[in-house]
């Protein structure tokens, strides 16, 4: 009884390791091969359970989702020879597993493998083109480019590149501080150019302020004499229509009036004859 | 969230501690088929020997219902779950209560699919100013070759679940690598002004389009929510000369605030005196032809009584001036006849003199 019952336990939990030796899972994210004493036997790219020949076989596992690698700046020479500083990062996925294993046992030599790719696509497709474009041109078209390049490289290591994305293209630091001292400058001009712009608008409506005083002014001294003239017009009608009256009594009557303005003062010393109007009878009673 | 490190990209060994997320609540949902066959079991054991053999049996059947209740999972109402079978993926399971057969068979993977995620670029954990990380994550050339520095926010989440667990890896840096360059894209299409002033909405809406584009290409099961641009200004370098514009525009307008001040003071004071000037004209009018006026009136009046008795007026009139203007005067009276001979030696100064000295 107690024989057998080992014996029951020894077999089931042999039974549970050739299991465990003979199947595996493969993950979606993953994709297996199958190594017979070192030698490659096969693929299993599926996710699921598989099985193998317990013992004798091993399972190595490799990624099947897109991956990321991040290539780090990079020197490209434009079309006219100007340096630029190219960061890239490309999205790549292993395609064929056995021809990866073949070309890179582990993921850092293939990506040595695709940066060594990728670099050169970039320096080729770069190499045609102007700064300009590169910065502001059609740079999906280019980075497409790039990625055809590059991927046509990368196959026979078993990989495709899904997208090489251009990230910073820069000049290196002298240009950088070339480009800000153009930019300080720019800025400066814009400065000064908008406060000039300021103090002829500010000119001019002063400008504009003292023609119209000038013209106020003018039209109401020229109002002003039309109306002081108007005025003397109509005290000389009637100063006219008055006088005309009889003119040799107006001449009488401003006469008086004139020497009574005009003399009758202290200051004023007379010689009189005694023949005059006023002394006739003066003279009339003394003589006759 | 005991899944999160999982989902981030990690291969979870399968064998290993990936093990399902034990349901929460323990037996409370178990289907009564299993009490049942757990009493059996126990009233077998109780008929068997009440020896080892019966202890075993006892721990064996508890062990396999500990095991068949580990298949439940409670996935709550901000995630999604991947069932997979054998590491195959099997199905998407929403919010609730769920069973899945147990360990090794299927395993479950939980990620809260409506959490906002957030990746910043060109914000280096926080510190704004760490001029090192800025200069070679948030300066980027404009299409006028000018260096502007934009720092910004993308917020998003899981959209499918499926998509984002098996068809990429790095989620984070890829979606910062993506913003990061369809940005620098982006930029590199715009001229400086635009984009450090009224254009940062447009660029924002842009660039989430782009990624998001960029994105589903990959199929990576990310939907961008929402690219906040923090700040796209002038580099550091080049700051002063930049507020310096914004002064001079200041300044600009503040020159033609004070002309016009100046204008709104100086017009309506000239119209003030215009006024004055015209209406001193219209006095001076008012003023003459009523003295004018009034001469003639008077003069009529005399004249009316004059032409009454002339001769008599006139000598009156005469009289009345020469009593007048005489009566103030300094008088000398010659004789014709001897006055011819005397007048040459009147000593007229001296006359004027004595004058003098009494007016003293």
């Amino acid at each position: 009884m107690a024989k057998s019952t080992i014996a029951l336990f020894i077999s089931l939990f042999a039974g549970i390791v050739v299991l465990f030796q003979s199947a595996f899972i493969v993950d979606e994210r993953e994709q297996a091969l199958v190594f017979q004493l070192g030698q490659l036997k096969g693929v299993r790219a599926d996710a699921g359970l598989h099985f193998k020949v317990p013992f004798l076989q091993q399972v190595e596992m490799l990624e099947k989702r897109i991956m990321s690698m991040d290539n780090p700046a990079t020197e490209a020479f434009e079309v006219d020879q100007r340096r630029l500083l190219v960061d890239s990062f490309t999205r790549y996925r292993i395609v064929d597993p056995l021809k990866r294993y073949q070309a890179a046992r582990d993921d850092r030599l293939a990506q040595s493998l695709l940066s060594q790719a990728v670099n050169s696509a970039v320096k080729e497709v770069i190499a045609r083109e102007t700064m300009q474009a590169v910065v502001s041109g059609q740079r999906v078209e280019m980075m497409e480019r790039i990625r055809a390049i590059a991927d046509k490289k990368v196959q026979k290591y078993g990989m495709e590149i899904v997208d090489v994305r251009l990230k910073r293209v820069d000049l290196p630091l002298q240009n950088s501080q070339a480009i800000f001292q153009r930019m300080e400058s720019e800025r400066q001009r814009e400065a000064a150019e908008e406060r000039a712009v300021g103090q002829r608008d500010a000119i001019k409506i002063k400008a504009d302020a003292d023609r119209q005083v000038a013209v106020l002014v003018a039209d109401a001294e020229k109002l002003a004499q039309i109306i002081r003239g108007e005025a003397d017009g109509k005290a000389t009608k009637i100063f006219a229509e008055a006088f005309g009256k009889d003119e040799e009594f107006f001449e009488f009557y401003r006469t008086m009036q004139a020497y009574r303005k005009a003399l009758g003062k202290d200051d004023t010393s007379l010689v009189l004859s005694p023949d005059s109007d006023f002394f006739k009878l003066f003279i009339n009673s003394k003589g006759q | 969230m005991p899944w999160q490190n999982n989902g981030n990209g990690d291969k979870p060994n399968p064998w290993g501690n990936g093990g399902p997320r034990r349901g929460g609540g323990g037996g409370g949902g178990e289907p009564p088929h299993i009490d049942e066959f757990i009493k059996k079991g126990q009233e077998q054991l109780k008929q068997a020997l009440p020896g080892g053999k019966g202890g075993i049996m006892l721990i064996l059947l508890a062990a396999i219902a500990v095991w068949l209740v580990s298949g439940f999972y409670v996935v709550a109402t901000n995630e999604n779950a991947v069932v997979l079978r054998f590491g195959k993926y099997v199905d998407t399971q929403t919010p609730g209560l769920h069973w899945h057969l147990p360990y090794p068979m299927e395993t479950v993977e939980i990620q809260g699919i409506t959490d906002k995620r957030q990746t910043q670029i060109g914000i280096a954990g926080g510190q704004t100013r760490s001029s090192s990380r800025r200069a070679t994550n948030s300066l980027m050339l404009t299409q006028d070759e000018n260096i502007v520095d934009v720092r910004f926010n993308v917020v998003w989440q899981i959209s499918n679940l499926r998509n984002y667990l098996f068809n990429i890896t790095d989620h984070e840096s890829t979606v910062a690598a993506v913003s990061e360059s369809v940005m620098r894209e982006l930029v590199g299409k715009n001229k400086i002004v635009p984009i450090i002033t009224a254009g940062r909405g447009k660029l924002q809406v842009e660039s989430k389009d782009a990624i998001q584009a960029t994105l589903d290409k990959y199929a990576a099961g990310i939907l961008i929510l929402e690219v906040q641009i923090q700040e796209s200004d002038a580099p550091a370098e080049v700051k002063d000369a930049f507020l310096d514009v914004q002064r001079a525009k200041a300044d600009s307008q503040r020159f033609v605030n004070e002309a016009n001040k100046y204008r709104n003071e100086v017009v309506p004071r000239a119209q003030g005196a215009a006024e004055r000037v015209t209406q001193l004209a219209e006095g001076y009018r008012a003023s003459i032809v009523a003295g004018a006026e009034g001469e003639a009136a008077r003069f009529i009046s005399v004249y009316n009584e004059y032409t009454q008795a002339k001769d008599v007026t006139k000598k009156r009139m005469y009289l009345e001036t020469m009593e007048q203007i005489l009566a103030g005067m300094d008088k000398i009276i010659l004789d014709g006849d001897a006055g011819s001979g005397v007048v040459p030696y009147l000593p007229l100064d001296q006359l004027t003199k004595k004058n003098d000295g009494e007016q003293k």
